[in-house]
């Protein structure tokens, strides 16, 4: 079985190492805006309280963003993990990827006009090294298929809001 | 270090912004002071040095407050969100230096700065917005009077925020810090404190309730770097989680150290007038988090640790209640040492005080002289504004924190802090408050037999507690091999090496609990900086802070005779595994001794060629204040 990133959200206390392992391994720079996996700590609300949500592709094995690039910049890796990538030099930044992902796991970065996402580190995820409690694994699972109840989450539309807000403001500052 | 310097984790700019004229201006703070200096509080050590007058008061405009992140801030070291804040006491008019954790200093990097001075007094009360390099004045009628888990909530909202943690923080006074009750704090990240010196106080003489930072700007590392600093990383995070304090504090949270603690005789009870303490078994951590409530973790950044909670209570009085999680020190200032016996009350009593804004060694300790002095009719009721202040009453202790950060009858004597409030009651108040120095109250312990504690806040110059305490313990980073567990000259040698070390780690402004050893310290200093600190260079920067420090006072007129501490905190505890010790006796010849490690001369002040050594030359005219 390829190994996956397993993540545990009730194990996550909300210390967002795993934000700044990911910018600091992908993008050389401690940046959370940067981050392709996102740490969300609900706090308003009802007991109990602070909610911790940790979140990032799930690698789908049927997955849209991957059928939905008018390019085919995005493309399903050989190797072990399976990892869904894309090519920055076939991405034109359209932006219909940060749609279709329905756990708002396509980001957008608005300098460089690409679509970016977790890409497993190449194999050896840095998130998951930096978790202090367990809550992001890597580890051998079966391929993920999405089940709609799966999208339900409250979480996931907020991730997918924040990505489509930015990818449309992009479009808007062209037009 | 050569050009180039630093190579990586400062954004390498600084905000001012002076209050009275609206005015913010960018600033980069020179590299041989970074060299010399890191960050953190050191580094506003230094600043607020060149720009204060000698007599200042606290509260003039002119005064400066500064916020000061370090190099790691931000970065993957555990607690790195921790921000330091640095100004003139309010207490004493001394130096302050106080931390905060949480978020804080990470996102006020991402916002696009290192550090912000604050200087001048608005006429109106307003709040601070920093985003992505733009800074702005903002009217903040609407949160006068709130506390600060409302301001922060307020303010999260009004630049953006949906209900969730959106990378926003915001660092706010309460109702205390805007009457200026002078152990006012500041609160960052709802409930994270910078508690010492009443820099909430000194904000509030601003006029500034709050400052909101927020951003998407990145904090550099060198590309060469990156593989390097991952790996000290990584080995920091396992130094600081095998440690013993690590062990503890992530299965139970500080609440562990109380049993210790207990059988040791360090638990405050009563304002020190004893050392039994009978609810022990319901203060045990194991108990509180079994028993009286359950929780759900909130951590800081980076915490490598499982301990800061919100918790709901379960049961007792406070039943219902949702607030933070307390830590020992609390635990054990608005328990034992007011009388009260659950912990759940404890909770409640922390979360007012923490709203309020006030800092809660001196809340704790201003409180229970009120208590002490009224069950011995050294006050009456009347005086007292009706309020029964007896030991226990929960109620009343609630109701008068809230008349002191309201400044409002007998709350306002109170709200000048322990030393000035005893000393304007008068009659046997001097005789039982608890403070050291010229008026600040120690960490929340009965530090009476706890030598190292209470030796080092004797000597501190910052306002809180300048070095480690090491009564119980040894310390493999300065070669200490035996704790200091006698009131004797080793005590005052020890503490000055102490020092060396935490105001070297608080340059570099992380939270104590995640610490490592110094080596992993200076290397992953040094692959982020590119530095080339040794183990001794990062001392002699520690060193330099220390002398810097008295050197500040001195210039405000602190002589030998400030080293002093309250006749309380002399007397001998009557029962207790401590009974019949006191440092009083021995004291002088600890002090001559610190002050000869410290490589001072018998008036407590660095010599001349120790300031040169220490490229403090600017200070030497200051010696003769």
């Amino acid at each position: 079985m390829p190994k996956q990133l397993k993540i545990n959200p009730q194990k996550c206390i909300g210390c967002k190492s795993c934000e700044l392992a990911c910018s600091l391994r992908n993008e050389t720079v401690f940046n959370p805006a940067l981050s392709r996996i996102s740490s969300i700590t609900f706090i308003e609300g009802t007991y109990p309280l602070p909610y911790n949500f940790v979140a990032t592709c799930k690698q789908c094995a049927d997955a849209p963003c991957l059928s939905s690039c008018p390019t085919k910049a995005i493309s399903r890796r050989k190797d072990e993990a399976k990892a869904v990538v894309i090519d920055r030099d076939k991405c034109i930044g359209c932006g219909v990827c940060v749609g279709t992902c329905p756990f708002g796991a396509m980001r957008f970065d608005e300098a460089a006009k690409k679509a970016f996402k977790c890409e497993l580190c190449g194999g050896d995820p840095a998130c998951a090294q930096m978790c202090p409690t367990g809550a992001i694994q890597f580890a051998p699972g079966k391929p993920f298929r999405a089940q709609p109840e799966d999208c339900r989450l409250q979480a996931y539309s907020i991730l997918l809001q924040r990505n489509r807000t930015s990818s449309r403001r992009k479009s808007e500052k062209e037009n | 270090m050569g050009d180039g310097y630093p190579r990586g984790g400062y954004i390498g700019k600084w905000l001012r912004v002076d209050l009275s004229a609206g005015k913010m201006s960018d600033e980069t703070v020179d590299q041989e002071l970074l060299r010399q200096y890191i960050g953190g509080s050191g580094l506003g050590m230094r600043l607020l040095y060149r720009e204060s007058e000698p007599g200042m008061d606290p509260y003039a405009p002119s005064n400066k407050i500064i916020l000061a992140s370090g190099p790691l801030t931000g970065t993957l070291i555990p607690g790195s969100g921790t921000i330091s804040v640095v100004s003139r006491n309010a207490l004493t008019g001394f130096a302050a230096a106080s931390q905060s954790n949480g978020f804080f200093g990470a996102r006020m990097k991402h916002a696009g700065y290192d550090g912000i001075i604050l200087q001048g007094r608005s006429d109106k009360l307003v709040y601070l917005h920093v985003q992505d390099g733009r800074a702005t004045l903002e009217d903040a009628a609407f949160l006068a009077g709130k506390g600060t888990y409302a301001t922060d909530l307020l303010l999260r909202k009004k630049h953006g925020e949906k209900g969730f943690d959106d990378r926003i923080s915001v660092a706010a006074i309460g109702p205390a810090g805007e009457r200026q009750v002078r152990f006012a704090c500041i609160s960052t990240d709802r409930g994270h404190i910078a508690a010492s010196g009443g820099v909430g106080s000194v904000l509030g003489s601003k006029n500034l309730k709050a400052i909101v930072v927020q951003g998407s700007l990145g904090i550099p590392i060198h590309p060469d770097d990156r593989d390097a600093f991952l790996e000290k990383a990584g080995q920091w995070r396992q130094e600081a989680a095998s440690s013993g304090m690590g062990k503890t504090v992530s299965q139970v949270g500080s609440l562990g150290f109380f049993t210790a603690y207990h059988s040791k005789g360090w638990v405050p009870v009563k304002n020190l007038t004893t050392n039994i303490f009978p609810g022990e078994e319901k203060f045990k951590a194991d108990y509180i988090r079994r028993e009286v409530y359950d929780g759900v973790f909130r951590s800081c950044l980076n915490c490598t640790y499982h301990h800061c909670q919100t918790v709901r209570i379960k049961k007792g009085p406070c039943k219902g209640f949702v607030g933070e999680e307390v830590e020992y020190e609390i635990l054990a200032g608005f328990g034992p040492n007011w009388g009260i016996y659950d912990p759940g009350t404890v909770t409640m009593l922390n979360s007012l005080n923490d709203d309020l804004g006030m800092d809660a060694k001196e809340a704790t300790f201003v409180v229970s002289m009120i208590m002490e002095g009224y069950e011995k009719g050294m006050v009456s009721r009347k005086a007292l504004d009706g309020l029964d202040m007896k030991w226990g009453n929960a109620k009343a202790a609630s109701e008068m924190l809230k008349k002191i950060a309201a400044r409002e009858g007998i709350g306002d004597l109170l709200a000048d802090g322990v030393h000035r409030a005893a000393q304007k009651l008068g009659g046997g108040f001097p005789e039982i408050a608890v403070y050291v120095k010229r008026g600040n109250a120690p960490h929340v312990h009965d530090s009476r037999t706890r030598w190292g504690t209470l030796f080092n806040q004797i000597v501190s110059d910052m306002g809180s507690q300048e070095g480690l305490d090491l009564t119980g313990r040894g310390s493999a980073d300065l070669g200490v091999d035996r704790p200091t567990s006698e009131p004797d000259e080793y005590l005052g040698e020890v503490n000055a090496k102490t020092e060396w070390l935490r105001q070297f780690q608080e340059c570099l402004t992380y939270c104590y609990y995640q610490t490592a050893s110094l080596k992993t310290l200076v290397e992953t200093l040094n692959t982020l900086t590119g530095s080339r600190y040794t183990v001794e260079d990062a001392l002699k920067v520690g060193k330099r802070i220390v002398s810097l420090l008295r050197m500040f006072n001195r210039r405000e007129g602190m002589t030998r005779e400030d080293d002093s501490f309250s006749p309380r905190l002399q007397m001998p505890p009557v029962d207790g595994p401590g009974k019949g010790k006191s440092l009083a006796p021995t004291f002088e010849k600890v002090r001559s001794a610190y002050y000869r490690a410290a490589g001072w001369d018998e008036n407590g002040l660095p010599t001349t060629e120790l300031l040169k050594e220490l490229d403090l030359g600017f200070t030497i005219q200051d010696k003769r204040a």
